[in-house]
């Protein structure tokens, strides 16, 4: 597959497809870094160690019902894990199209703005568990 | 409803509509993230939540004099518990944050050359409530007879161990002014329960009131006015958590 251009991703939190108000998405994960160099060793080595990872992303706002602000409000304040699922592109899932499935702890919210902008929530939360890339369709 | 421009957006702080003073509002809420991950968990750090936490923090322009930002944001520093409802439209029925907070940062003027700004950031007080999600129930203006007043908010019925939450703010007051917050099964009110009097009121400043759940059915909610002597200018709020 060529690179991707982001025009149309993929992400739904909570069962709630929100891509069409998605303006930007990052997944980043990492493993920690534990330092396993011994003597006899001249270069340093790394084990890895406990995986962890955050989802940023940021949304245009929307007040209806069911839509924006009530989904990511509701998971704020019931305060327990939810699903997230993200992919590159908007259309069946594949191998050229995987998509992350994770549990997140949305440990953050956030409302309102400048005058004479568009309302937008920026948030990021921190993946609990594991994250499974799927390339089933 | 689409994407919104942030163009009406509204903020009360007791005694003080804070709009017309106001450029920019920000609510932005945490919950603290603690550890728990074990050797069962497969290899990736878990996360639960505790204690929530919110910021407000609203900027605009420096005006000195009665319900202005300057005595506003210095007298009321670090007071507790200050009735705020805001949101990003002024119009009943959309949604609204009522919360009782403190403010505990006021910054007042900058550059050379520019219009003196002032800014504030306030935190939460009351540890047992916190930020709030409803509906705004009346919207910023004058009340002069009796009856109901706003518009009627379909809230849903507060279940066990929810509570109903009203604000309301009054800006200019007149001699005194009792109002009802009453709830019904339907949007046409045909048998309205009082679940909480507000009131008499006489002078300006914020009120806040709770009504504990659950109230099965009670799914619509409104203001009435019970009692008026003079003209009152107000905003309230109404939520269900």
């Amino acid at each position: 597959m060529a690179v991707v251009a982001l025009l149309n991703m993929h992400l739904t939190i909570n069962s709630v497809d929100l891509s069409d108000h998605t303006r930007n998405v990052q997944l980043a994960m990492n493993a920690t870094e534990l330092s396993s160099e011994a003597m006899g060793d001249s270069w340093e080595e790394t084990t890895g160690g406990l995986k962890a990872g955050t989802i940023n992303f940021e949304l245009l706002d929307d007040f209806a019902s069911g839509s924006v602000d009530a989904t990511l409000w509701s998971a704020f304040n019931t305060g327990t894990n939810v699903a997230v699922a993200v992919r590159p592109v908007n259309t069946t899932i594949g191998t050229t199209n995987p998509e992350y499935q994770f549990n997140v702890h949305p440990g953050q919210y956030q409302m309102g703005g400048a005058l004479n902008t568009m309302a937008m929530k920026q948030l990021t939360w921190k993946i609990t568990g594991a994250v499974t890339r799927d390339t089933t369709p | 409803m689409a994407p919104t421009a942030i163009l009406t957006a509204f903020c009360y702080i007791d005694e003080w509509d804070a709009t017309g003073d106001s450029k920019a509002l920000q609510v932005a809420a945490s919950a603290r993230e603690l550890d728990k991950t074990t050797f069962r968990s497969a290899g990736w750090e878990e996360t639960a939540g505790g204690a929530k936490y919110f910021t407000f923090d609203f900027d605009g322009w420096w005006q000195a004099g009665t319900n202005l930002p300057d005595p506003e944001g210095f007298n009321n520093l670090a007071v507790g518990d200050r009735v705020f409802t805001a949101g990003l439209l002024e119009t009943e029925a959309q949604p609204a944050w009522l919360f009782r907070a403190g403010q505990f940062s006021y910054q007042a003027f900058g550059q050379y050359g520019e219009l003196a700004p002032f800014s504030v950031n306030a935190k939460n007080t009351e540890g047992g409530t916190g930020l709030i999600r409803g509906q705004l129930a009346k919207a910023k203006a004058d009340v002069t007879g009796t009856g109901v007043t706003g518009s009627v908010l379909n809230l849903g019925a507060p279940g066990t161990g929810q509570t109903v939450y009203c604000s309301v703010h009054i800006f200019t007051a007149g001699t005194t002014i009792t109002l009802q917050l009453q709830s019904d099964t339907s949007a046409g009110f045909s048998s309205a329960t009082t679940q909480a009097t507000i009131g008499p009121l006489t002078t300006t400043g914020g009120t806040w009131a709770t009504v504990a759940g659950p109230l099965a059915g009670e799914t619509h909610w409104r203001l009435n006015v019970s009692a008026i002597t003079g003209t009152f200018n107000l905003g309230a709020a109404i939520a269900v958590q």
